[in-house]
């Protein structure tokens, strides 16, 4: 039987080939570390309940993305419908963190006219003796672009569920303010099954979302 | 009890060696606690137990004098018998023959013949370095449990490394697309890597070209393909994707950039490829379609599916029994979806695409359906060489297999070249001394490693 949530938010996870994307979420979803991860080619799916307050369900529906740049305009495909990202760099891989703008910038484009709420993840934060990336840059780059910063390790499972759970927090909270409204033909809120308790950020707005930055 | 069933199993083989003196990787991997081996070479994989549901050794033996016969003089047999070629393939080549065979019917044995050399040069250029270290994260993560690509040090990873950039170094403008590590990975379990090179080259040059190319459109278009064959062979399952907004991109990208070598149980995949490269693309959308069915095909079955997360994990959780390799090719081979239904597929969606994407620049007219095509447009690239060049070095070289008389066992009626066992002129060392155990297979299936020494050429 479908366990009953409240709402359903679409994630997506981007950034470099080989930061530990799908590790990331194979940890957060499945609770194990997989030493090898097969590249991804395309994208891949993965699903998982947060409570986030007690009684409070939300199933999110995640998205793993191929982080090889050939696959974007499959990828791009999927900005779209998302609410809310991950984006990764590997803090041992300076050229990853390099790229977060431009991984930024590509969703800007492609998410159109929705906007995705990020929180930016500085993965692999277990192998702190090669760190090419200091916590003090990323957090001023996290904050210039107005997202949060974390660091995560999928190895030693630290900050994985908070970083997925803060996400879904901060997300739930702009639901509940009005600030994302469930819309037709989007896919990154859905409203789930919810007894006795009537939400009024759950009617269908068509009009368009405000800016969440 | 795996224990059991993989000591009946190497008995029905006649194995009970470990033959690490092949295999370098066995002594580089160290001694492993667990270092059973399937009859593919996968560490504590299930198909031990396949192993045992393979076909009696009498067929194999004949179906291998079959393939013998027939690639011996392959340009006959391409000029006057494809039809026979297709239904063997069907059947599914014998796993001896397939380091054999592969490259005959994918057209990489005329490209190599012709480019003798070529391989070595490619391997010796020192390549891209960029290319060099998006292929070296990779490198680690190819079938990880194969026992051919365990160690680092292997000659499985660093052939793969070597092939892989050999390619980027061949097709710059193409480069290192992470779906061919798959790919090259399989080809390389069952041949030495310049044939496995250019495999990989017709592969994609022939078969399905353009799909590792970087803007992906080659897959956009089968993907639109797929949804349109599969709206005429399984209309249930394609109102359901439609209705959920499943598009064809979440499923079969993979399937078809990796030529479901991710996807199926190892042997399933072995025959489809065998079907592949004999039939051309029109397989990989038989099998897609056949996988849709069994997964959406009924109502029954969309009951619990109330979303895409839920119905992509139907798609994921196809019950293996379905997918055994026999029950598997015989649905895929019934499907009614010809070359022609392909073809006229492309066409329809490819101008659709063009009119949403004005900037749509992929064309399909370069893939050959299938074998016999790739044959002949060879036949006539070489007739046009060596009309230009006068003395051409002729096309096909195949190398020549000896056929030992058999060693006494009861002779079946019919054909008389059943119960032979082969070995190699070339490379004697590596024929088996001994031999002449009953139930004795010749090829890769019986040995626990490097399974295409068997076969060298």
């Amino acid at each position: 039987m479908e366990a009953i949530w409240l709402y359903q938010f679409r994630l997506i996870v981007i950034g470099d080939s080989t930061v530990g994307k799908s590790c990331l979420i194979r940890r957060f979803t499945e609770g194990r570390f997989a030493q090898v991860s097969d590249p991804t080619v395309g994208v891949d799916f993965f699903s998982r309940l947060v409570e986030i307050e007690p009684g409070k369900r939300i199933k999110l529906q995640i998205w793993d993305t191929a982080g090889q740049e050939r696959f974007r305009s499959i990828t791009r495909a999927y900005y779209r419908n998302s609410v809310g990202g991950l984006l990764l760099f590997d803090i041992t891989n300076r050229r990853s963190f390099q790229n977060v703008h431009e991984w930024l910038e590509e969703t800007k484009v492609h998410a159109q006219p929705y906007q995705i709420v990020f929180v930016l993840v500085g993965h692999k934060c277990d192998l702190d003796t090669q760190r090419q990336v200091t916590r003090h840059e990323a957090e001023k780059l996290a904050a210039a672009y107005g997202m949060k910063y974390i660091e995560t390790s999928a190895r030693d499972a630290i900050n994985v569920e908070k970083a997925f759970t803060d996400l879904t927090r901060d997300i739930y909270e702009l639901v509940k303010r009005g600030e994302i409204s469930i819309q037709e033909g989007w896919e990154g809120v859905k409203s789930g099954f919810v007894p006795n308790v009537v939400h009024s950020s759950e009617e269908v707005v068509k009009s368009d979302r405000r800016c969440l930055c | 009890t795996l224990e059991e069933l993989s000591d009946a199993f190497d008995s029905t083989l006649g194995r009970h060696d470990d033959s690490s003196s092949l295999g370098s990787d066995s002594e580089l991997n160290g001694a492993a606690p667990y270092r059973q081996t399937d009859r593919y070479g996968f560490l504590g994989g299930n198909s031990a137990q396949d192993g045992l549901a393979q076909p009696p050794v009498e067929l194999v033996r004949h179906r291998e004098a079959r393939w013998l016969e027939m690639t011996s003089h392959w340009e006959k047999t391409m000029a006057r018998r494809y039809k026979k070629v297709k239904v063997l393939c069907r059947k599914g080549i014998p796993s001896s023959m397939r380091a054999r065979c592969w490259p005959l019917l994918c057209g990489g044995q005329a490209n190599m013949n012709c480019n003798q050399n070529k391989y070595k040069e490619l391997e010796e250029s020192p390549g891209d370095p960029q290319w060099l270290e998006t292929i070296e994260k990779d490198i680690h993560r190819q079938f990880p449990f194969h026992e051919m690509f365990l160690s680092p040090e292997g000659h499985g990873q660093r052939g793969l490394l070597q092939l892989l950039k050999a390619y980027t170094v061949y097709r710059p403008h193409e480069g290192y697309c992470q779906a061919q590590g798959p790919v090259a990975a399989v080809l390389l379990m069952h041949m030495p890597a310049e044939q496995a090179f250019w495999c990989l080259v017709q592969i994609r040059g022939a078969g399905t070209p353009g799909s590792w190319l970087p803007p992906q459109e080659a897959v956009l278009l089968d993907g639109e393909v797929f949804v349109a064959l599969l709206r005429r062979v399984c209309p249930k399952a394609y109102k359901h994707l439609q209705k959920h907004g499943v598009g064809p991109l979440l499923y079969v990208t993979e399937w078809f950039l990796c030529l479901y070598s991710r996807t199926l149980p190892f042997p399933t995949v072995l025959r489809i490829w065998d079907a592949f490269l004999s039939e051309g693309v029109k397989v990989l959308f038989r099998v897609g379609l056949v996988l849709v069915r069994l997964a959406l095909g009924s109502s029954e079955k969309l009951r619990d599916c109330t979303g895409v997360v839920e119905t992509l994990e139907k798609l994921r959780s196809i019950p293996v029994r379905l997918l055994q390799e026999d029950t598997l090719m015989a649905e895929v081979n019934d499907v009614a979806v010809s070359d022609r239904d392909v073809a006229r597929e492309c066409r329809v969606q490819l101008a659709k695409l063009r009119k949403v994407r004005p900037d749509f620049r992929y064309s399909p007219e370069q893939r050959l359906p299938n074998a016999k095509a790739i044959f002949d447009a060879q036949q006539l690239e070489d007739a046009q060489q060596s009309r230009k060049e006068k003395h051409a070095a002729p096309t096909f070289l195949i190398p020549e297999i000896v056929v030992d008389p058999p060693p006494q066992v009861p002779v079946k009626k019919k054909l008389d070249t059943r119960g032979k066992t082969f070995h190699v002129a070339q490379r004697p060392t590596l024929t088996r001394e001994q031999g002449g155990r009953e139930g004795e297979e010749p090829g890769p299936a019986k040995r626990n490693s490097a399974p295409y020494l068997e076969t060298y050429f």
